[in-house]
């Protein structure tokens, strides 16, 4: 024991502790004071969601979304639908509460008045031909007073092909209404505004569904309260686990304490640095604090190992504690700071926030962890040897892990438990095989598909066109309104609707001009084509145009005519959709080229899904990729050994393999949140085996005999506080299973399904390679020793 | 006395005007006094142009969105005042004369003076050589594309709305866009509260501002069901001078959209009245010929 505190104490681990207690109360105020500013900055944060911070702006898709926006408006769309529970909507008290519901949706404060698609809306006609002329008329004006002007009704929307099966359900029992807001307008307005006109026409004889991205985000907010929740309620489970292991107000007090502060100077630096805090990244606190928690628990644990001997003083304790865990604290702290930090090349700003958010707060928190918390350590008077008592009093843990150390050296058991191991890994490639990047579901995979928002979608996509838009923009050098760019035009329409089944309706101008060709010639159908005149199809247009308000067809066609669009809604946004509608896309304009005009995609909801799950694609492998190779450099340098790397990288690479064929296998789709999974599960699962290695080197600098007693002596001390930190922080987050959020039970799922099996591997897997391989950086010293001495068994 | 008995049997004698229709070719002008519906039926009639036996203008329309981004369209106008013979009220026929593509355009208007009766519409499409008759814009569409609607421009009649006079005010401006000149300062004016009889209509309200001088709307301000301002409609009407007459006429109009901040300009020029127009070519033949 001498000749170990002499070791430690000639080292510069050991002199840095020793400075950084003589300057305890300096630090402790510098601590308080960067908090309180922290504190002060998070002052008025506030949780918003924002549009753009879930775009990935240099994407060629999102730059075409942006013109589209800046030319016609149209992101923020929400759908809606009107429903009966008994008989159609052919009646006059449900007519007139479709009337109303459009009046009432003309009111709404930053509404795009030109883009409110109902069969009551303004622009909506019903055009009677004859042979002298044709005839347009508001097609729901007034509700018809009379059963023959209900048929009359019934009539004209089975006539149109555009309404009958699109704004009126095939069963006459829904109506479907789109309604467009302008892109400064909140979504958390838009959501209020349409739940209060819910509230106001939803009775026992009518249902109203709404639908869209602003939708969805305002469930989001609603359901903030219940995340917050199911956050304290983990919060609660990790302070009672924490009590239980260490059954002291400090083992509490103290953990909470350094990860909350850490916490909170992570989020500070990101609101200073302009980033902000959204629905899908409030999470972030959360996984800073899990991981401050993890490395206290090792604090802790140290501290009063140390305290075993019976005339330790605190304040040595704590120095002794620093300089033990100083380099491994510091080798976990860089490499999940790091590991979280270069998430920041991801394109999104969501991703971005998160980055900051985690990297810089589990930074911080090996200062909070290895500086503060020794602090106040140092100041507190030595616990009560009961207390010291009471904390090793885990027998079943010990004899747990005793039982793991005997597996490790049995050769056979190591055999078994090897090949198992890969045959499982080998197994789990066909699950990350099926792994989808995106949703897979017909609503969204953020919510469950019982919650009111996936029940909406799922209802208007299987009775109207769908809600989800693919845009491509088309744009002119002049005029787009001219024989050959319209029928280039309608070629592309024409293709994509054929090619990919779950388009459920198309929209161009191309569309007004065919009509009003075939009314002008006696509404047959042989002239429902495009007019092989220019002026004719610009006097067309003027005439389609003439009864519309100025920003009637902006949605259509831009005011100068050089740029258009041609609109596509599809029924479901799957995975395997978005691909196939770009695909086909691609594909289209690789074999089409044209001369005068440029077509260019691909904006709306799919447009958006494919660059962002293309940003997955891209980063998920590099980012596991960055963090393992940062992991492997840094305790190859540590311990001088490439080997070193490759033994905490093997049992990481291999948990984070289990986890991801989950995924597939479980068919959980990967969504931009889910990255920050990646690097959590690397985090902390590199953390388990990073503390157990520093341990294990420790070990063998001892004067222990056998491997055995070295091995016994790891687990029982830094193995014993793996399995804590694993267990606190899992259980505390399984409890986010219960959240109504279906993307925080998954994650919550998930990151503890991660964090048992990465604490199972690290404290089963690393003593059997290392006794299998005996690698020299270990080794070398004891075997020498042995060698020496001639008769240590090893 | 006998002056109390002169003045009533004047009073009687104005009011009994007011209390039929007003007579076609004479021109009306509002008075001190005056219900709100004699002041609005005043209105209608110069709105109309009823005071005169025809006439005809250019009219330049200016489409001007938020950006500053203005399009063009320029018609031509006639218009014979029938006065009821056979039913009629009035022929129009609007022919586009710019831009190039929708020269020709032309749109043969015959207005009946049975209000339940629909207007008759043919459209000539000049590329097609065809005519074809075609229903009349409904009064809430939107004037030829702009931000005005059919109505505020040509089909709303005294009929349509309830009438309440606010009061005699001066108007307090108004900067028209167009120029930045700020127009009738201080004009005394008659104040008209206007509510739609239409159900589900697209105003609640609007308040209308009625020259004295000419009687004509200078000035109305639109308001939506939760009583919000979203649109205002500008006019500005001068006294034609004939030599031997005078004919209240408008030669600008200025509507603003307050949801979109788009606005349209009319520019009306070379207006004529009493010309002697041939009927004939207020006809489908005539609209056949294509002469412009």
């Amino acid at each position: 024991m001498n000749k170990k505190k002499k070791t430690i104490s000639l080292s510069w681990q050991y002199k840095l502790s020793r400075k950084v207690i003589h300057l305890r109360i300096y630090l402790i105020l510098i601590f308080i004071i960067i908090t309180s500013f922290f504190i002060a900055v998070l002052r008025d944060i506030k949780i918003e969601t924002h549009l753009q911070d879930f775009l990935p702006q240099r994407h060629p898709f999102i730059k075409v979304q942006n013109q589209l926006t800046d030319i016609f408006g149209g992101l923020n769309q929400v759908s809606l639908a009107f429903k009966v529970k008994e008989g159609t909507i052919l009646n006059k008290d449900s007519l007139e509460k479709i009337i109303s519901l459009t009046e009432d949706l003309y009111l709404i404060k930053g509404v795009n008045i030109s883009r409110i698609n109902s069969i009551a809306s303004r622009h909506i006609k019903h055009v009677r031909v004859d042979k002298e002329g044709f005839y347009v008329e508001r097609l729901l004006r007034t509700p018809p007073q009379t059963e023959q002007e209900s048929r009359q009704l019934k009539q004209k929307i089975m006539m149109n092909p555009n309404i009958y099966g699109k704004m009126v359900s095939k069963d006459f029992k829904s109506t479907f209404i789109q309604v467009d807001f302008s892109s400064k307008v909140k979504t958390s307005y838009i959501f209020s505004v349409l739940r209060g006109l819910k509230n106001k026409y939803e009775d026992k004889k009518t249902q109203i569904f709404i639908a869209g991205r602003p939708i969805l985000e305002g469930w989001l907010n609603f359901y903030l309260p219940s995340m917050f929740k199911i956050l304290f309620l983990s919060f609660l489970v990790i302070s009672v686990i924490l009590y239980l292991t260490f059954r002291s107000k400090r083992g509490v007090i103290l953990p909470l304490l350094d990860s909350f502060m850490a916490t909170l100077w992570g989020m500070g630096a990101m609101k200073l640095l302009g980033f902000r805090l959204d629905p899908s990244t409030i999470l972030v606190p959360f996984i800073v604090l899990s991981l401050g928690i993890s490395h206290s628990v090792h604090t802790l644990k140290r501290y009063y190992e140390e305290m075993r001997v019976p005339q330790m003083k605190s304040k040595h304790a704590v120095v002794n504690t620093v300089a033990h865990l100083f380099l491994p604290g510091l080798a976990c702290v860089l490499t999940d700071g790091l590991g979280f930090l270069s998430l920041i090349l991801v394109p999104l700003p969501t991703i971005k926030s998160m980055a900051l958010a985690s990297g810089l707060g589990i930074l911080a928190n090996f200062l909070t962890s290895f500086m503060f918390t020794p602090c106040l350590l140092s100041f507190l008077h030595r616990p009560k040897i009961l207390e010291v008592k009471r904390e090793e009093q885990h027998l079943w843990v010990d004899r747990l892990l005793s039982k793991i150390s005997i597996f490790s050296l049995n050769k056979q058991a190591g055999t078994v438990l090897v090949v198992g191991f890969m045959a499982l890994s080998l197994i789990s490639f066909l699950g990350i095989r099926k792994i989808i990047i995106g949703d897979n579901t017909e609503g969204t995979s953020y919510l469950y598909p019982e919650s009111p928002y996936n029940k909406a979608e799922k209802f208007i996509n299987k009775n109207f066109g769908g809600t989800n838009s693919y845009y491509v923009l088309v744009s002119s050098p002049d005029s787009l309104l001219k024989v050959d760019k319209l029928k280039a035009i309608d070629d592309f329409q024409t293709y994509l609707s054929r090619e990919v089944p779950q388009i459920g309706a198309s929209l161009s101008l191309v569309n007004a001009i065919k009509a009003l060709n075939m009314f002008m010639f006696e509404g047959k159908r042989e002239y429902f084509k495009i007019p092989e005149n220019n002026q004719t199809i610009a006097q067309y247009w003027f005439l389609y145009t003439l009864s519309g308000f100025p920003s009637d067809y902006d949605y259509l066609v831009s005011r100068d005519e050089k740029f258009s669009n041609i609109k596509f809604d599809l029924r479901d946004h799957k995975s395997s959709t978005v691909d196939l509608a770009v695909r086909k896309t691609k594909e289209y304009f690789s074999q089409h080229k044209f001369k005068g005009v440029k077509f260019s995609y691909g904006g709306g909801d799919i447009g958006i899904l494919y660059a962002v799950n293309q940003i997955i694609k891209n980063t998920i492998l590099p980012n596991a990729l960055f963090i393992s190779i940062l992991i492997f450099l840094y305790v190859s340098f540590i311990y001088r050994s490439f080997l070193g790397g490759v033994f905490l990288l093997l049992p990481l690479i291999f948990s984070n393999l289990l986890v991801f064929s989950l995924f597939g296998f479980l068919g959980i789709p990967i969504n931009t949140e889910m990255l920050a999974l990646v690097s959590l599960s690397e985090g902390l699962g590199v953390n388990y085996g990073i503390y157990i290695l520093a341990r294990f080197f420790d070990e063998f600098k001892e004067k222990r005999r056998t491997f055995k007693n070295i091995l016994y002596h790891t687990l029982i001390t830094s193995g014993k506080a793996v399995f804590f930190s694993g267990f606190i922080v899992s259980l505390g987050i399984l409890v986010w299973v219960f959240s109504p959020i279906l993307f925080q039970a998954r994650l919550g799922g998930v990151l503890c399904l991660s964090l048992v099996l990465n604490m199972i591997i690290s404290l089963v897997m690393i003593p059997v390679f290392i006794w299998w391989i005996k690698p020299e950086f270990l080794f070398g010293k004891v075997r020498r020793r042995f060698l020496r001495k001639e008769g240590g068994v090893l | 006395m006998r002056w109390l008995f002169i003045f009533a049997g004047c009073l009687l004698l104005n009011l009994g005007v007011f209390a039929e229709k007003l007579e076609y070719h004479k021109v009306y002008t509002p008075q001190e006094g005056m219900s709100a519906e004699e002041i609005m039926k005043i209105m209608y009639h110069n709105k109309y142009s009823l005071f005169a036996r025809d006439y005809q203008q250019t009219g330049e329309v200016l489409y001007v969105d938020p950006s500053g981004f203005t399009r063009k369209r320029v018609w031509k106008r006639q218009r014979i005042v029938k006065a009821g013979q056979e039913g009629i009220s009035y022929k129009d026929l609007v022919v586009m004369t710019y831009p190039t593509e929708l020269k020709g355009l032309a749109v043969l208007t015959w207005t009946y003076e049975d209000p339940q009766k629909d207007q008759n519409v043919w459209l000539w499409i000049p590329s097609l050589k065809k005519v074809r008759k075609i229903s009349a814009s409904e009064d809430d569409d939107a004037f030829m594309g702009s931000d005005f609607t059919v109505e505020e421009v040509s089909t709303r009649r005294f009929e349509d709305e309830s009438y309440k006079l606010i009061g005699s005010k001066n108007f307090p401006g108004y900067k028209f866009e167009h120029t930045g000149e700020v127009k009738f300062k201080d004009k005394p004016c008659f104040v008209v509260e206007c509510t739609p009889l239409k159900p589900h209509w697209y105003y609640s309200k609007r308040i209308v501002w009625i020259d004295k001088d000419t009687g004509g709307n200078i000035f109305e301000e639109y308001y939506d069901k939760n009583g919000k301002l979203f649109k205002t409609l500008f006019r500005e009407w001068v006294w034609t001078d004939l030599g031997d007459k005078k004919y209240p006429s408008q030669i600008s109009l200025e509507c603003k959209d307050l949801r979109t901040n788009h606005r349209t300009v009319i520019l009306m020029e070379d207006t004529k009245y009493d010309q002697d127009l041939s009927e004939y070519d207020f006809t489908v033949k005539a609209l056949m010929r294509s002469r412009w």
